[in-house]
């Protein structure tokens, strides 16, 4: 793709970004809605600035624990999603509890790890680390069984034991199912942690926010909505990136769309 | 002396209705570096049949024997290829062509690995697509990419189902002329399951006949033209008496009988 092309599409998107931010200000100031409710952008942006160090420092704090939670969230979904895809033995015994454990909302599930664990960043990375695995060890397991059943018998008739194949070809072939769920699985992170601080922290974005709403602080609630987004989008970006980069291969012809 | 011996070969299956008989009291005989053609009506089980000499799958009774030895398992000294060119995107051609041998116990040096992958290459002309990756070759290319992983193992028998089935008719006589040049360079043991007439009797020393499920053989062959054969031989009148009688044992709507 002509990279010309491509700083459009940026450009486009950048501008409805601004658009939005316009419409905001407007609406805001001409129709005089009290400051609570919906303060202008550019007060925010003000309130953002001025507090930025301490606004920061629990974006940082949120960060950090959905981050860890998403990289443990990680092991342990591929490592299962592995283990789920190697055997139909195990696919068939846990994926029904694994299904019922993550239909559970994680919001009831915060007290019993606060129960378990402790209060603050324990329960936060824990939440993250539930809302991110599930999707990569569906998609990782499901990558493994979509093996063409051709290719097995391709492996087999050369001599590859089960292990051979698994390594060889199974793994390989779920990469990008995996990094597709893993896009999925950073936002889930963040969101996980935010929840759980909103129930049981001290700090973080979602205490704060929390707390902000309570205390009809809209300046400050909007920053930290504004600064946990933009990261949140960095972080998907991010992830994309790295899909693209590792798992290059199953875009190959894209260049052409 | 028969190579490949197929002695009343059954083989049915258990589907939600029931058990299916796909093959009834099989019988075929195929001599040591021979060309056989299998043609038959769709779903009659050719590829069953393919699967069962290679041991893939086991028959419900009959025997399959190979060099006077029960196949019980899948055969070692066998190469398969199949409609789809299976190749892997995230190897390079080249990695692609010695794939069987990361699955064997034997070793063989790289450098010797390599070598051979590209005399294959070069046979079917090929010669400067080895650093490519399969998603950049045409369909012809990729099928001959599979052609040239099958021998690279040099196998005494060659499995084919279907292996031109994807391709548009042009492309299918190049590569009936490719796969030609390569039976008599290697005398293997060549099966094509097929649904061309005309392919099969082109590249076969022996066409063989299934009857719809279950399906047995109805009529066989043999193909009298000398190698190697130039494609201007489909138009003479032998090669179209032999096609027409083929086509009249395969039944249909249009069966010439």
């Amino acid at each position: 793709m002509p990279s010309g092309n491509q700083l459009g599409r940026i450009f486009l998107a950048l501008s409805i970004f601004v658009f939005v931010a316009i419409l905001w200000e407007i609406v805001a100031r001409e129709l005089k809605i009290p400051t609570p409710i919906l303060p202008p952008i550019s007060s925010v942006l003000q309130y953002l600035i001025h507090f930025f160090p301490t606004i920061i420092s629990d974006v940082f704090i949120t960060l950090y624990r959905s981050l860890l939670g998403l990289a443990l969230g990680t092991v342990l979904g591929l490592f299962l999603g592995f283990v789920l895809g190697y055997s139909s033995y195990f696919y068939k015994s846990f994926y029904p509890l694994l299904i019922a454990f993550y239909s559970i909302p994680k919001q009831a599930l915060v007290p019993l790890i606060v129960l378990w664990t402790t209060f603050g960043t324990t329960p936060a990375i824990l939440t993250a680390l539930i809302t991110s695995f599930f999707p990569i060890l569906v998609n990782t397991t499901t990558g493994i069984l979509t093996l063409d059943p051709d290719l097995v018998a391709l492996a087999k008739i050369y001599g590859a034991t089960k292990w051979r194949l698994f390594v060889k070809i199974s793994i390989p072939y779920s990469m990008p199912y995996f990094f597709a769920a893993l896009r999925v699985a950073g936002v889930g992170a963040i969101v996980g942690a935010t929840l759980s601080e909103m129930i049981a922290a001290q700090n973080g974005v979602g205490h704060k926010v929390l707390m902000a709403s309570v205390k009809f602080q809209t300046l400050e609630l909007f920053s930290y909505v504004l600064l946990i987004g933009l990261a949140s989008v960095f972080l998907y970006w991010l992830l994309t990136a790295c899909d693209k980069y590792i798992v290059w291969w199953a875009y190959r012809g894209q260049e052409r769309l | 002396m028969s190579y490949i011996t197929i002695r009343d070969l059954c083989f049915s299956y258990f589907s939600k209705r029931g058990p299916i008989e796909v093959l009834k009291n099989l019988n075929m005989e195929i001599s040591k570096a021979q060309f056989v053609a299998l043609v038959g009506p769709s779903g009659c089980g050719k590829t069953t049949v393919l699967k069962l000499i290679a041991g893939l799958l086991q028959p419900t009774a009959g025997v399959v024997l190979v060099d006077g030895k029960v196949v019980d398992r899948p055969l070692e000294r066998a190469s398969m290829v199949f409609q789809s060119p299976l190749l892997l995107p995230w190897r390079k051609v080249i990695a692609n062509i010695i794939l069987p041998y990361e699955f064997q116990r034997q070793r063989l040096s790289k450098i010797d690995l390599r070598r051979r992958a590209e005399e294959l290459l070069t046979m079917t002309g090929l010669k400067d697509f080895g650093n490519r990756y399969p998603w950049e070759l045409s369909g012809g290319m990729q099928q001959r990419v599979a052609l040239c992983r099958a021998l690279i193992v040099n196998p005494e028998i060659l499995l084919m189902d279907e292996p031109f089935g994807a391709l548009d008719p042009f492309t299918r006589e190049e590569l009936w002329t490719v796969t030609q040049e390569l039976y008599l360079a290697k005398l293997f043991t060549a099966i094509l399951v097929t649904h061309d007439i005309r392919e099969a009797i082109f590249l076969s020393t022996e066409v063989f006949v299934m009857s719809p499920r279950p399906a047995t053989i109805l009529y066989h062959e043999a193909i009298p033209f000398n190698f190697p054969r130039q494609l201007a031989c489909i138009y003479t009148d032998t090669f179209k008496n032999c096609e027409q009688r083929i086509r009249g044992y395969i039944g249909g709507a249009n069966a010439f009988r």
